[in-house]
């Protein structure tokens, strides 16, 4: 019976273990960041980045159903870890949600291609290390302001593409 | 205390402690990360023991399991011994055959971990590539697309470098085109992107992220402002390199085939050059190639994050390398017909086809800003041609047409309208100053000695002008403005040739 009990016991250990794990992973991320940061005098909101490093498997716009008739509400962003135990963000995929199919992965961001010209000075100037660089980068990568941004973008592409000029109307339509 | 009490109080501490690892054994190195949740399962274990007088061996299995996933096998193996001893020393439960089971454990774990680690890092490199190529796809796409557009050498070359240095492109942090002059013999700089410092470089990547620039955006920029890296393309436009064998430039267009400096060839001069001037430690060269048909060379280093340069980002700049060779090659032959169409074959200067195009233009907005226009002819060119033969004609016309050229300012245009006559066509130009570039012309003409022009009735070639300008006339067209030039040159020769009359003057 006992036997049992503690069996019981290791599944309630183990599986607070892995639901927890990623967000303890983020909060000390968040914290970690936020405490370097502070001790460059750097502002999340002022650390500048490029949308250009995401990777589109699919030519925008895009002829595919799934693409043409998205909404801004059917990009769903994902975080990619590297193990479930030893967390490790290595990106993150960005979907278009399909009624009745699974998600359609349209583009795709490596943290490692997910670089702030600021931090690239800093380290640089060698006040920050690349483990600092890799906190800062997620806790940006991960800040909602950023995963709006993505998403205003992508949704962009998904209507225009890269190369047309983008007129009001569509801007208005994607804000 | 009841037992039911008691067990609830642990389910609650085994919460609490998994809670506690994962807090404090992020903010470890990944080692002490491991090392802590081994020795959570471990703490687990001895209070199982402690408090309930229980060894569960599926905690033992668990703990097995996660020591050797973490570390080697070497660490499963030393947990199975360590707990082996704790069960023979502190339990009842220790039997040769669960340590052999332990051990069996640990050996499986360790394959079944190399087994999924094999598949996880074969995911991950299929994640990368197509990441990668998607990416490389995604740019030779766009750049096509944009090469596509334009026949314009200038823009074609902006393409090219800022595909291959911005970050959507290829990455590189400069890059720069010198073309083939003379038959193959020479390059020439053309034109570069990309900056001459890493201090430089940090601040246009700043630039570049905060206004969220895509590459259209920034070919785009570079067409309006052409002062971009102005010290760079400075540098670069001032190369004329001879092509000898020996040198980098001259390897690379004859073996057709990339070449990656990882240090500077001192024995180069021209790698030493490029060295000096450009501050480079390691650079690629990329020859440009179409049809067999050498057309310049791409030059692409890393002096900004001094990343090196990998065959993998040889490899991914060579098609890009083969499409720019193409488009260049078109542009130059592009260029070719254009020239055959709007020049005349003889002297060089545009012909009547042209002149219809460009007078349209400008007629257009005659009535704001005035438009002038004066007819040459050559004064008793067919004596010219009677005493001195055709050839020599021709070659007399050829001469009129260069100093007609070096007369003229930059923003003037200069046509052959046919046999000796020559029109020049002045935007933005009042009368008296275009009869001051006509006597300009005059006196330049009358002051050349063309051989067989001693035997011309004046004992010199001469010419006679007729000038025009749209702001003297009530109906303003380009055959109007022809006619009144026509009728002036006219009143010149009557007046006795050799001289400049204009409308003014006439009426």
């Amino acid at each position: 019976m006992n036997e049992l009990i503690m069996a019981f016991v290791l599944c309630i250990f183990v599986l607070t273990i892995l639901m927890t794990s990623r967000y303890f992973y983020l909060l000390d991320i968040k914290l970690q960041a936020r405490k370097i940061m502070k001790r460059l005098d750097i502002n999340i909101a002022e650390l500048n980045y490029s949308f250009e490093q995401i990777s589109y498997f699919y030519t925008l716009p895009s002829n595919i159903t799934a693409l043409k008739s998205a909404r801004k509400e059917n990009i769903l962003i994902e975080y990619d870890y590297d193990s479930i135990l030893f967390q490790q963000l290595k990106g993150i995929k960005i979907y278009v949600e399909q009624q009745d199919k699974h998600d359609l992965l349209l583009a795709y961001l490596t943290i490692n291609d997910f670089r702030l010209p600021s931090l690239d000075v800093l380290m640089e100037e060698e006040k920050i290390d690349e483990n600092s660089y890799l906190k800062i980068s997620i806790y940006k990568l991960i800040h909602p302001v950023t995963i709006k941004q993505i998403k205003d973008e992508v949704y962009k592409q998904i209507l225009i593409g890269r190369y047309d000029v983008m007129d009001d109307a569509m801007n208005e339509k994607i804000v | 205390m009841s037992t039911e009490t008691f067990f609830l109080i642990f389910i609650g501490f085994s919460i609490f402690l998994a809670v506690f690892v994962n807090y404090i054994r992020f903010k470890v190195t990944t080692r002490l990360n491991k090392l802590f949740l081994i020795m959570s399962f471990s703490l687990l274990i001895v209070l199982q023991e402690y408090f309930f007088e229980v060894t569960s061996i599926l905690t033992i299995i668990s703990l097995i399991i996660i020591s050797t996933f973490s570390f080697q096998i070497y660490v499963g193996l030393i947990i199975s011994g360590v707990v082996a001893i704790y069960l023979a020393l502190f339990t009842t439960k220790f039997n040769l055959f669960l340590l052999f089971t332990f051990i069996v454990l640990s050996i499986g774990t360790r394959f079944f971990t190399i087994f999924i680690n094999k598949r996880k890092n074969e995911q991950e490199l299929y994640k990368k590539l197509l990441v990668k190529n998607s990416k490389e796809l995604n740019v030779y796409r766009e750049v096509s697309i944009m090469m596509q557009r334009t026949y314009e050498l200038e823009r074609i070359l902006k393409i090219i470098v800022t595909s291959v240095t911005a970050g959507h492109g290829l990455g590189f942090n400069r890059a720069m085109i010198l073309l083939v002059i003379n038959d193959g013999t020479r390059v020439q700089g053309k034109l570069g992107v990309g900056p001459m410092t890493a201090d430089e470089g940090f601040v246009a990547w700043e630039l570049i992220t905060k206004n969220r620039y895509r590459l259209i955006d920034l070919i785009e920029m570079q067409d309006e402002d052409d002062q971009i890296d102005p010290q760079l393309n400075k540098l670069i436009k001032e190369l004329d390199i001879k092509l000898e064998k020996g040198n980098f430039l001259f390897n690379a267009l004859e073996n057709e085939m990339p070449y990656i400096m990882n240090e500077i060839d001192k024995s180069d001069e021209i790698q030493s050059l490029f060295a000096r001037l450009f501050n480079m430690e390691e650079f690629a060269v990329f020859p440009l190639i179409t049809q067999g048909v050498k057309v310049g060379v791409l030059i692409i280093d890393n002096p900004v994050n001094k990343k090196p340069i990998t065959s993998e980002a040889i490899d991914s700049v060579i098609p890009m390398a083969n499409q720019a060779a193409i488009a260049i090659q078109q542009s130059h032959l592009y260029k070719q017909v254009e020239n055959m169409a709007w020049k005349d074959g003889l002297t060089g200067l545009l012909n009547q086809r042209a002149f219809q195009t460009i007078s349209e233009k400008y007629i257009a907005t005659a009535r704001k800003e005035a438009l002038s226009l004066i007819m040459l002819d050559i004064d008793y060119f067919k004596n010219f041609n009677d005493t001195n033969g055709h050839l020599q004609g021709n070659q007399a016309l050829i001469q009129v047409a260069q100093i007609i050229e070096k007369s003229v300012r930059k923003d003037d245009y200069a046509f052959r309208f046919g046999g000796e006559e020559f029109v020049i066509l002045l935007p933005k130009t009042n009368e008296p100053e275009a009869t001051a570039i006509a006597e300009r012309i005059r006196v330049n003409i009358q002051e050349e000695k063309f051989q067989g022009g001693d035997k011309q009735p004046f004992g010199m070639l001469t010419v006679s002008l007729g000038v025009a300008s749209t702001a003297n006339l009530k109906t303003v067209t380009t055959n109007k403005l022809i006619e009144t030039a026509d009728q002036v040159l006219y009143e010149a020769k009557v007046f006795g040739r050799n001289n400049v009359k204009s409308y003014t003057e006439l009426i």
